[in-house]
């Protein structure tokens, strides 16, 4: 029996065939599928090439292989694939993660966009200074000095 | 293993009919464009209003090597996401200061750490008879928080106690460049140190309830210490107080609003009430233990086997377990602390009876004066790096009458052969100078000389 491929366009035009399987970790695409042509190429406007390709890297590596043989088994045991995981996502420039978080929500790969999200959480935002987050994540103090004294009140604690 | 396809099931094709009206496919040299284009996409779709940090979305530079994308594009929701990631309150907190948007996305630390709150009760001074007047129920998360570098300054590594948020007049001026979090630390009577939090470790420890004015320490109050558990029912938030006062346990309902007394239970003063998995539990200074149930109200004995002292200390683990800490009296012989021995269970909550332990893992039991800074809580050594004086499976206690305290083990060995060893006793591994009891424990810990 012969697996069902799909073929996915990037924003810039790459074309990505993959299993089916694989690419229905997705639970966008199967809407496109039904919505579009159902034998055709599907094409992902907000995906560009370089970051379907990790998607799609990511979505082959934790695709349920799903043979005769008991069916339903993991392709790789989970402790494997969380030290996959790590290392995948900490090959990752700033940039990639970026459009990778917009990629895994935009066709709601739900893992990836867990990981992703914790990703950026800890070693982002978790144990840095406020200065360290905006140089980090190129974001620009926006406060006014009212505003600031606010914040700041908010961080002194004290014993009591 | 079953083989793996040899085929790959992703391929590279490139349609040429196509390629005249699209954007070229991708190769190294112009990866950065293509994502200078997603990135227009992007700003376009979300419709972003002028922000300060649109003068980024201009993607012609000539360096695009660079690319740094501004996370505060990033949609709203997606943050908001990521926002939930975070555990620890301080984090939340800092996040907070980062921008305005943060700000309002982030939302303040009351779920998932719920800071001070007080409760405004009837006061119960008079009773029996009902008071017009009221009185201030606290809750306070405890944290534990271990400076990772002590100075001159501030020679305590560990410091333990209730904080909330600095509102007193005397602030200490920060430099005006940063916005960090930070806790006040007040040593008797030096100075105030600020500590940043990012220099510090902190592990929650849960949280006490005081009730403002009432010292449980000063032999003058009759007031014995004061518990609080939320009733769930359909989220009205209402709840149950239990505390003890004078002779009595007295309980208020939160729909009633008055003080009644619970009978019932031991003949003796209450010492401590805890709660632990949505019960009460409260020790008496005779020794006896009560499970007491929120709705039913209904008390319960809890006893050992086999009753050896007069001291006992419940110390809850996370919020499902509950440890008993007896403390054996040597009667002949000098009295000394460093050398009084424990005996501890853990309560098997469905056969409703303690079991003794000799191993408590990588926990450490910390024990402290009830209704005060240093109420009984615990925490993972595990989480501590290794050297830092408190190793697990070992109890401290800080309610010594003398300034320092030693580190309890199971089974230490005295050299006394008339002494029973399977109790924990003083290790000695480990001094616990106690700098400073009030307002938050301050712990020195200081490495005997192996000789």
């Amino acid at each position: 029996m012969s697996k069902k491929n799909i073929v996915l366009k990037s924003s810039n035009g790459i074309i990505f065939e993959v299993e089916e399987a694989v690419a229905l970790q997705s639970e966008t695409i199967p809407y496109m599928i039904e919505d579009d042509c159902a034998n055709d190429t599907i094409p992902l406007a907000n995906v560009t090439g370089d970051i379907l390709a990790l998607v799609i890297e990511y979505c082959k590596k934790h695709v349920v292989v799903a043979d005769g043989d008991g069916g339903g088994s993991s392709s790789s045991s989970q402790e494997d694939l969380k030290n996959w995981d790590a290392q995948f996502m900490n090959d990752l420039d700033q940039s990639k993660i970026f459009n990778l978080l917009l990629a895994a929500d935009f066709l709601n790969i739900k893992t990836l966009f867990d990981l992703t999200c914790q990703f950026v959480a800890d070693t982002m935002i978790k144990g840095k200074s406020v200065e360290e987050v905006r140089r980090t994540l190129n974001i620009e103090k926006d406060y006014t000095s009212e505003e600031e004294a606010k914040a700041r009140q908010e961080n002194e604690w004290a014993f009591k | 293993m079953a083989p793996r396809k040899k085929t790959s099931n992703m391929a590279w094709v490139r349609k040429s009919h196509q390629s005249t009206n699209m954007a070229e496919p991708a190769t190294e040299k112009n990866t950065s464009s293509m994502m200078s284009e997603s990135y227009l996409l992007l700003v376009s779709k979300l419709q972003l209003s002028p922000s300060p940090s649109a003068k980024m979305a201009q993607p012609s530079t000539k360096e695009p090597t660079f690319y740094t994308p501004s996370w505060s594009l990033l949609p709203e929701e997606l943050l908001h996401i990521i926002s939930q990631k975070l555990e620890d309150c301080f984090d939340i907190i800092h996040a907070r200061s980062v921008c305005r948007q943060w700000r309002s996305i982030f939302p303040y630390p009351s779920s998932s750490c719920p800071l001070r709150t007080t409760y405004s009760l009837p006061s119960f001074d008079k009773f029996p008879r009902r008071s017009s007047g009221s009185c201030t129920l606290e809750k306070l998360p405890t944290f534990l928080f271990r400076v990772r570098s002590p100075t001159n300054a501030l020679p305590s590594e560990f410091f333990v106690g209730g904080i909330s948020q600095d509102k007193s007049e005397d602030h200490i001026k920060i430099p005006s460049s940063s916005i960090q979090c930070s806790v006040k630390v007040k040593m008797g009577e030096s100075d105030p140190t600020l500590v940043n939090i990012l220099d510090c470790q902190i592990l929650p420890l849960g949280y006490q309830y005081r009730m403002i004015g009432y010292d449980p320490d000063s032999l003058a109050t009759r007031y014995r210490g004061v518990a609080l558990l939320p009733l769930d029912k359909e989220g009205r938030g209402e709840f149950v107080v239990l505390m003890g006062y004078a002779h009595d346990l007295l309980v208020l309902r939160s729909g009633a609003m008055r003080w009644m007394q619970l009978n019932k239970t031991s003949r003796a003063d209450c010492k401590d009430i805890i709660t632990c998995n949505g019960k009460f539990y409260v020790v008496f200074i005779n020794g006896d233990v009560f499970v007491i149930d929120p709705y039913s109200l209904d008390a319960a004995p809890l006893m050992n086997l086999e009753r050896l002292t007069l001291q006992n200390y419940l110390v809850p683990c996370g919020d499902d377990e509950l440890f008993l800490v007896e403390r054996v009296i040597v009667r002949n012989g000098v009295l000394c602390f460093s050398k009084m021995a424990c005996r501890v269970s853990r309560l098997d909550e469905e056969a409703g009876e303690w079991v003794v332990v000799n191993d408590l893992g990588d926990r450490v039991l910390l024990i402290g004066q009830p209704g005060t800074c240093s109420g009984n809580s615990s925490f993972s050594a595990k989480e501590l790096p290794d050297g830092c004086g408190v190793s697990g499976d070992s109890m401290l206690f800080i309610t010594e009458i003398f300034d320092s305290t030693y580190s309890y083990k199971y089974g230490v060995d005295t050299g006394n052969p008339e002494d029973d060893l399977s109790f924990w006793r003083s290790s000695k591994e480990t001094c616990v100078t106690i700098l400073c009891k009030s307002p938050m424990v301050a712990l020195r810990i200081d490495y005997e000389e192996k000789s």
